[in-house]
């Protein structure tokens, strides 16, 4: 007397067995069912998915996390500020890696008098340390300058900001910044433009951070997202 | 002084709030130090406006000889 296999309970007939025709021709009825291309789809779905090692789990030989890399940044962190703060700060970068940072953020000054953000590199908060270039349009005039300070953007008394910075370490070792802020109400609105050099070279960029001059005027809701260029 | 704010690890995604400590001296002299600031660029931003007005006198008054205006 035979056996039958596991997945299919196909009939093995014993070595010396004889009469076992009628059973094997069931057993071809059995793989001849079990091949149509349904029946393979069904069984496919049962290990398909990631890691399955299946084409079905990427896209030109790319899986998911692979994807886009080559055609812009990647966001790396984000917070929106759920109360009144001083510094919003991000840590464990590595721009030797990472090539290019791009922040965005939105605040609003909550004090009738002015307030300075500043750009703060790897924990220096040494204002002689940083140098700014700047273009300041307001009611169709522009200002230019040059400035030995932190004061990456001011925003007068109770005015919105909305700012980008995009940030990278240049070839000979010193973090370098564009900054773009747009600030004030509609009527009032204003903007800056502006060059912003650390003077020290640095290894890499590990740590960032905008820091509020005045105590808590990076208000609630507040919002921060960072990127960076590769992958 | 404490000094209230947010880190955020981008290798984990964790975030925390976080207090810095400095003293009511080095916060008065930060905000001695913007003040200063401003009102040094509040100076300039005076200078450029007188500038800019005495040019419009100036290119009106030519005009005007010119009989443009």
């Amino acid at each position: 007397m035979g056996s039958y296999t596991t997945n299919f309970n196909l009939y093995k007939p014993d070595v010396n067995e004889t009469g076992w025709g009628d059973k094997v021709n069931q057993n071809f009825e059995i793989i001849d069912d079990e091949l149509t291309a349904n029946k393979i789809l069904e069984k496919l779905k049962t290990v398909d998915g990631s890691g399955s090692g299946l084409d079905a789990d990427t896209i030109d030989g790319k899986h998911a996390d692979e994807l886009g890399g080559g055609a812009g940044f990647e966001k790396i962190a984000e917070i929106k500020v759920n109360s009144d703060c001083t510094y919003v700060e991000f840590i464990n970068l590595d721009g030797n890696s990472d090539w290019f940072y791009v922040l965005f953020f939105t605040t609003k000054n909550p004090f009738s008098y002015d307030v300075g953000y500043w750009l703060i590199v790897n924990d220096d908060g040494t204002n002689a340390n940083y140098y700014l270039q700047k273009l300041d349009i307001s009611n169709g005039n522009i200002s230019a300058g040059r400035l030995n300070t932190m004061d990456t953007i001011v925003a007068h008394g109770n005015e919105d900001v909305f700012c980008k910075i995009i940030m990278t370490k240049d070839v000979n070792g010193y973090f370098r910044a564009f900054v773009n802020s747009h600030q004030g109400n509609c009527e009032n609105v204003r903007m800056r433009i502006a060059a912003y050099c650390y003077k020290i070279a640095i290894e890499n960029i590990e740590k960032l951070r905008i820091h509020s001059s005045v105590n808590n005027a990076i208000v609630a809701g507040s919002k921060f997202i960072l990127f960076k260029a590769r992958k | 002084m404490k000094l209230k704010g947010f880190r955020i690890d981008v290798k984990t995604n964790k975030i925390k709030e976080i207090f810095e400590e400095i003293t009511d001296e080095e916060y008065q002299k930060r905000l001695e130090e913007v003040k200063k600031r401003k009102k040094e660029e509040k100076i300039k931003e005076m200078i450029e406006k007188k500038k800019r007005e005495i040019l419009e006198r100036l290119a009106i008054e030519e005009l005007k000889k010119e009989g443009k205006l």
